[in-house]
């Protein structure tokens, strides 16, 4: 390797977003050729601060320093002109553009004099010859929509090599991929790391971070908190550090008797799972551990009477019963709530207010004349705002200027209203501040010791892993394991090892 | 056998509609398929396919531009009183009156692209309110009536001949070619299809999506004020009717021709088809003797039933191929 010098400096960097500092003071340095980790639990601030560097996100306050001189782009193309490009963690693909033209965007090459015209023929060829130069077997005139969506994955990493470049930031780059397209997407970023590209890159893996990365760096509620040299640390520094508590204190759990079966499917098959069969009973947290993409929200969905299925059955409480893709409001009647993974768009209304947000689910029940009585509504709300202990008494606050973590309490006070018996939890601590977590992983603990069933999709390994009474891994659609506690192996790399569909120890 | 079916569904159903119809009014209609009314059939699509050049690029981007009718209205109408104005006319008044026409459109264009481009009002709110705008006006300069009888030599734009062909035809194909060039050769074609597929991304990679989208609405204006200027010249008259319900065929010749509501998908070329489609079909209509008004019925009737097919088609091809993903282990 070569010899490495400092490329980007950041020096104080803040962005305030209303109501919260998104980015608080961090500084730290991105040398030539190395893989620089990023890491922070969700809502930590990663996201936010590359995409400042990006020029994506405007920086409110502190300074940014490119190989030496003084440099804060104005925006997205500024940045790229410099030779700072950027991978998103949602692929943001033109689905219906040739990858030639996805990795061209913003800068197509021209032809002609007066009149200029695209020049397609070179833009396919030059694509070409940077897909085969890192390896990537794709033909530049295909569709993008044709494409998987992890070969979608490459051609981004692609297009964001393709100007001239110095830094490379990846936003967990591999969250939906499969462990053998990590491999060759690591053989890329080894690559580009050895042409003195420096890579920020931002996981969750810790296998990850210790396989490819340099160094680590880590944030906490937008804060920096420390860098450490990869060779000079190990996994328990880097998790304390991160959740700047013990983890045995935030997944406490009070483990109840197992009761009635509440919830079972048998060999439930759909668009994109096959023959799940799984089971939750009364008074467990059930773990639902995969890959995205895996089928467990589909699962979930289906259950819940969302999405259509194929075939197999679904019982609940001893009887089955046939949703199949009609009826939310019949599984909501039965006892079964689902909370939606994204919650801006599935979960909530922004725009309404808390009280409008909390009542929807029960709104025949509580009120069956059709006539919505406002003053007991807002009783009702603010019962549960009170209970879950949303930041604002004011049931009256519209959702949107609310935090991610009041959000999700919000979301989650609906579906406590229906008092269901099967809670379907779709990564119910996405994005949201650790305080927060805390609360709703108490909040579950309550529930399931009042006798309710919790089934809990997640991504976050240890969430998982600390919480579930039992866990379900998936992997492309079929359940690949299932994992009992105090019986099984529940650290985060067997989990991990079972997830992604490299055999399991019990099957 | 499978690979007749594959073809078969691979065949857009506005395609089967087109064909289905020639089919059927080269037996119900009399002289259907001579030149003749073939060259009226292109006549009539000349003002119609221009102006769904404009929508198209902005249907593109995934929206609407509902004034062009409008625009065409009060464009054609203020050209046709510039004209009144001279008892003779000379080629410079010509000139004029086509500057004028063209500059309506594109002020209309303009506002419309400011509010929508770079403000970013709601498009189909700008756009009910330009187009009131423009049959408002119309109505009032005109005090309602009907201004008609032209001059010759400005009638020649859309009457005249050259090598046996309409002006107006050989005009309309002009003005294609260019648009299919600005559609499918430029960097601005490109980047409408960009913001129309994916605008984040669009405005992640670098593109300037409030210029793309002004210039969108730009064109459209402009397109709308060429259409006045051929509908102008053939139909010899003007008033605030002109243009009635050309906005909503000019939405049809784009749908028809397979470009996607949402943005994103399909193009110019699909769009020519789409307009002529429908002037052979109301021809056709016209020779068996159907009023106006059933016209106006079955065109509706015709356009579900493509959507329709093409919808259930790709519904279809949709499962299929997720199912193919799938059981590649995505």
């Amino acid at each position: 390797m070569e010899e490495t010098r400092d490329l980007l400096e950041l020096k104080n960097l803040s962005k305030f977003f209303p109501g919260v500092v998104a980015v608080d003071d961090v500084s730290f340095t991105v040398r030539s050729g190395e893989v620089h980790v990023l890491i922070g639990e969700n809502g930590a601030g990663k996201s936010t601060l590359v995409k400042m560097i990006a020029g994506i996100n405007p920086i409110d306050k502190g300074e940014m320093y490119l190989e030496g001189d003084h440099f804060v782009p104005d925006d997205v193309v500024d940045a790229q002109t410099h030779g700072i490009n950027m991978v998103h963690q949602e692929l943001s693909m033109m689905s219906n553009r040739t990858v030639a033209q996805n990795i061209f965007i913003g800068r197509e090459p021209m032809k002609g004099g007066l009149i200029k015209s695209l020049d397609i023929k070179k833009m396919n060829e030059e694509s070409q010859k940077m897909l085969n130069e890192l390896g990537v077997k794709i033909d530049a005139s295909s569709k993008t929509s044709d494409l998987s969506i992890a070969m979608q994955q490459m051609v981004e990493l692609v297009k964001a090599t393709s100007s001239q470049n110095k830094i490379l930031i990846l936003d967990e780059p591999t969250s939906s991929l499969t462990a053998p397209e990590i491999k060759s997407l690591f053989a890329i970023v080894r690559k580009l790391k050895k042409s003195g590209v420096g890579i920020i890159y931002i996981s969750h893996r810790m296998n990850e971070m210790f396989e490819l990365g340099d160094r680590i760096t880590v944030m906490r509620d937008g804060k920096y908190v420390g860098t450490r040299e990869v060779k000079n640390t190990n996994e328990e520094e880097i998790i304390s550090m991160m959740i700047g508590r013990n983890i045995g204190t935030l997944f406490d759990r009070t483990y109840n008797e197992c009761g009635e079966v509440l919830l079972e499917t048998k060999e439930l098959t759909g668009l994109r799972f096959k023959n799940v069969s799984i089971k939750v009973h009364s008074g467990e947290i059930v773990g639902m551990a995969g890959l995205v993409g895996a089928g467990r929200t589909e699962v979930a969905k289906a259950i819940f009477g969302y999405d259509p299925i194929d075939s197999g059955r679904i019982i609940k409480s001893g009887r089955e019963i046939k949703l199949n893709g009609h009826s939310p409001r019949k599984a909501i009647d039965l006892g079964i709530s689902y909370l939606p993974e994204d919650r801006k768009q599935e979960g909530l209304f922004l725009d309404f207010t808390i009280s409008d947000n909390i009542i929807p689910a029960v709104l025949g029940r509580i009120f069956p004349s059709g006539i919505v009585n406002q003053k007991k509504q807002k009783e009702i709300a603010e019962e549960y705002v009170k209970k879950m202990s949303v930041a604002t008494t004011d049931s009256g606050k519209i959702v949107g200027s609310l935090s991610g973590g009041n959000q999700q309490k919000v979301a989650l006070a609906k579906w406590l209203l229906t008092q269901a018996e099967v809670f379907i939890f779709d990564e119910p601590t996405r994005g949201i501040d650790i305080g927060a977590k805390a609360e709703i992983y108490a909040l579950m603990d309550e529930l399931v010791g009042n006798g309710a069933g919790i089934l809990m999709i997640s991504s976050e390994m240890n969430e998982v892993c600390g919480l579930s009474d039992r866990i379900y891994a998936m992997h492309d659609g079929v359940v690949s394991g299932e994992l009992f506690r105090g019986i099984d192996d529940f650290s985060e790399d067997n989990v991990l090892t079972i997830m992604l569909g490299s055999g399991g120890n019990h099957e | 056998m499978n690979r007749v079916k594959r073809l078969i569904k691979s065949v857009p159903g506005s395609t089967w509609a087109g064909i289905l119809l020639m089919v059927f009014f080269a037996f119900a209609a009399k002289g259907y398929l001579s030149e003749r009314n073939i060259m009226n059939i292109l006549q009539s699509t000349s003002a119609l396919v221009v102006l769904a050049a404009g929508m198209t690029m902005v249907i593109l981007l995934g929206e609407i531009d509902m004034s062009v009718g409008g625009v065409l209205t009060i464009a054609a109408t203020v050209t046709g009183m510039y004209l009144k104005l001279y008892e003779t006319i000379t080629v410079a008044n010509i000139m004029i009156a086509l500057l004028i026409c063209c500059a309506i459109g594109v002020a209309f264009g303009l506002l419309n692209g400011l509010l929508i481009g770079y403000m970013r009002f709601n498009f189909w709110l700008v756009t009910f309110g330009t187009m009131s705008m423009g049959f408002g006006l119309a109505k009032g300069v005109t005090g309602g009536g009907v201004l008609s009888g032209f001059d010759t030599m400005f009638r020649w734009i859309s009457t005249g001949r050259v090598f046996g062909i309409r002006t107006c035809i050989i005009w309309a194909a002009i003005i294609c070619a260019i648009v299919i060039f600005v559609n499918y050769k430029t960097k601005f074609g490109l980047h409408i299809y960009a913001i129309g597929d994916s605008e984040i991304c669009a405005q992640n990679s670098g593109v300037n999506v409030k210029k793309t989208r002004f210039f969108a609405y730009v064109l459209s204006g402009l397109m709308a004020g060429l259409a006045a200027v051929l509908l102008l010249a053939r139909t010899n008259s003007a008033g605030a009717t002109l243009g009635e319900g050309y906005e909503f065929n000019a939405i049809a010749a784009v749908v028809i021709g397979g470009t996607a509501m949402d943005g994103g998908k399909g193009g110019f070329k699909g769009t020519i088809f789409g307009a002529i489609f429908i002037s052979a079909m109301k021809n056709g209509l016209q020779l068996v003797g159907l009023s106006n008004y059933w016209q106006q019925v079955l065109l509706g009737v015709v356009i579900l039933a493509i959507i329709l097919y093409d919808v259930i088609n790709s519904k279809i091809r949709d499962k299929k191929s997720l199912r193919r993903v799938y059981s590649d282990g995505i």
